[in-house]
């Protein structure tokens, strides 16, 4: 009952002389909300390709409740839903057309199908699109039904390739949301997501699995990304001082590893208490007036993909 | 037995599902509007174009149906062109494999239910045609054209054969746009080139696919003796010999089984490019 519900054992998947995933191995935990992050060309579109039977691998398997996903992939992929990249739709059907007949393809009945995709379409808010032509729909309404199609028949696991990818902020916000709603929910349900919006990462996903040319550089729970090195990150605003004078100021702290400045704020990498260092800091002088938390997962990335190179 | 036999009926339906899509994409385009168009401009013409010319109103039921039966070939191949040229590109250029293909469904279910709707959707434009010319053939003879269902058999042959040759061309192209003018040229012209090579350097070629699907219109023995007085009137005007011109009655077994032949071997190697095509 505890197994890893998708196992990614020693993938690899070489085009010619270029390896793209280079023995790639990962457990996915149940009932988790993994992100997979990466560079441009990292391998995490190819993964998920291999992970949903569109590529096969050059060696190693994926595992899906235990079935190889290239040699059994209507056992593997049942109970799966899926978006891949932006995938298009039959354009001659409508959104409700469109669902049903995946709804077919997995097994639903027609009610369920019929009742499910009322359901679906109020979530991903297209009901007033519900029953027209698809070939006329902007990318950002294909992406929305997209996301739809992979929640009929209540999947177990969701794979998700850059979910929110050609959304507008309102859509990605609303598709974040609906996320969120599965994650409270106590129902059986594990997703895989890649991503290039990391704080997207940082506030759906419990779990996130680094690669980087193809190989996986850290896979850990998220709160780890912060502790790891034990350094954290504080973003500081200041007025009437010399951005110089702040930074000189700042690395006179103890517990201060670095500061770096954009121009108008400052990051403050350090160790230890942040209440200690918001009293350090107003100590100093400097015309502090904002201390926020800084993006921990993208420092942390940063330095990962920095280190694995 | 019983997990295999449920799941054996799991990818019927799911062929069936897939096989019933496709065809209602093919009615909601403009290609079947098209195919069925130019099928009945055809139908109109052949029935009614002879007599606006002054051709009497007579003769025997395989006289009129011989006039049809000459331009079926040429139907199946636009069917083929139309349908079965684009069916496997399709998912791969229009991405909409990324949303199938992801589904708990084996490529053998999807490739089998593409096919079959393809087959089907030119078959039963291809069954009508036959059906409205023995109708007119009766009409005018009040006789049946007893040839007609071999002829139909031939014709169904024909179209399983340039369904596989399309499909084959669907599974290896890029873009529906050059599979289509591939699948054309290829049935129309490259295999009447070999066929012609072959011919000249002395072997019957019984077994290419041109060569079968004469089958469609000589195994009508009306249409057989009509084409032969034809070339008989056009070899005595110019003087020459046609011994080697003339048309012979059709074996149909063996027309049929190379056509079947030719469109099982397609599929094979259709659905082996097709299951191993990554997106």
């Amino acid at each position: 009952m505890d197994k890893n519900p998708i196992e990614l054992v020693s993938l690899r998947k070489e085009y010619g002389r270029f390896t793209a995933v280079d023995g790639l191995s990962l457990g996915i935990r149940r009932n988790s909300f993994t992100g997979l992050l990466g560079p441009n060309g990292a391998g995490k579109s190819t993964t998920l390709k291999m992970m949903t039977n569109l590529i096969r691998p050059t060696s190693g398997q994926v595992f899906i409740h235990g079935y190889n996903v290239t040699e059994e992939p209507k056992e593997a992929l049942a109970g799966v839903g899926t978006v891949i990249e932006t995938p298009e739709f039959y354009g001659y059907m409508t959104p409700r057309e469109n669902l049903r007949y995946i709804g077919e393809i997995i097994g639903m009945t027609p009610e369920s199908i019929s009742a499910q995709s009322d359901e679906i379409l109020e979530k991903v808010r297209m009901t007033g699109w519900a029953d027209k032509r698809m070939s006329t729909f902007s990318k950002g309404m294909r992406q929305r039904i997209a996301f739809g199609q992979a929640l009929l028949g209540d999947p177990e696991i969701i794979i998700l390739d850059e979910p929110t990818s050609g959304l507008d902020p309102r859509g990605m916000a609303e598709m974040r949301s609906i996320m969120k709603e599965f994650r409270g929910n106590s129902k059986e349900l594990t997703v895989m997501m890649s991503s290039h919006i990391l704080h997207e990462v940082q506030d759906l996903c419990d779990r996130v699995a680094m690669v980087n040319c193809g190989k996986l550089v850290f896979n850990d729970d998220i709160s780890a990304v912060n502790s790891m090195a034990g350094l954290q990150t504080m973003v500081l605003k200041t007025e009437d001082v010399s951005e110089e004078f702040v930074r000189d100021r700042l690395r006179s702290l103890s517990n201060v590893v670095t500061v770096d400045s954009d121009g108008t704020d400052t990051l403050v990498r350090f160790r230890g208490s942040r209440s200690k260092l918001f009293t350090d800091i107003a100590g100093l002088g400097i015309g502090a007036y904002s201390l926020s938390e800084g993006d921990s997962l993208e420092t942390k990335y940063l330095e990962i993909i920095k280190e694995s190179r | 037995m019983m997990f295999k036999l449920s799941d054996m009926r799991g990818d019927a339906m799911q062929t069936v599902i897939v096989a019933r899509n496709e065809i209602l994409k093919f009615l909601r385009s403009k290609k079947f509007l098209m195919f069925g168009v130019l099928v009945a401009v055809l139908l109109v013409l052949t029935t009614f174009l002879p007599y606006a010319l002054g051709d009497s109103i007579s003769g025997s039921a395989g006289n009129v149906f011989s006039r049809y039966i000459g331009y079926a070939s040429l139907l199946v191949l636009l069917g083929a062109t139309l349908f079965a040229s684009y069916t496997i590109v399709s998912e791969f250029e229009e991405r909409t494999a990324l949303i199938l293909f992801t589904r708990p469904i084996r490529r053998s279910t999807v490739f089998l239910g593409k096919f079959a709707a393809c087959f089907a959707l030119t078959a039963v434009v291809m069954v009508v045609y036959y059906l409205v010319a023995v109708a007119v053939a009766f009409a005018v003879s009040g006789s049946f054209v007893s040839s007609s269902l071999s002829s139909l058999s031939m014709c169904l042959a024909y179209v399983f054969a340039t369904t596989g040759v399309a499909m084959l061309i669907s599974s290896l192209m890029r873009k529906g746009g050059s599979s289509a003018v591939l699948t054309f040229i290829t049935i129309l012209l490259l295999v009447s080139v070999v066929s012609a090579v072959l011919s000249m350097a002395g072997t019957d070629t019984w077994f290419m696919l041109d060569s079968a699907s004469n089958a469609i219109s000589n195994s009508v023995p009306e249409y057989v003796s009509g084409m032969n007085d034809m070339v008989g009137e056009m070899g005595t005007s110019l003087g020459v010999s046609v011994e080697g011109a003339l048309v012979e009655t059709a074996d149909c077994v063996r027309s049929g089984g190379v056509m079947m032949a030719w469109g099982a071997a397609t599929l094979a190697l259709s659905y082996l490019v097709f299951s191993r095509r990554e997106f």
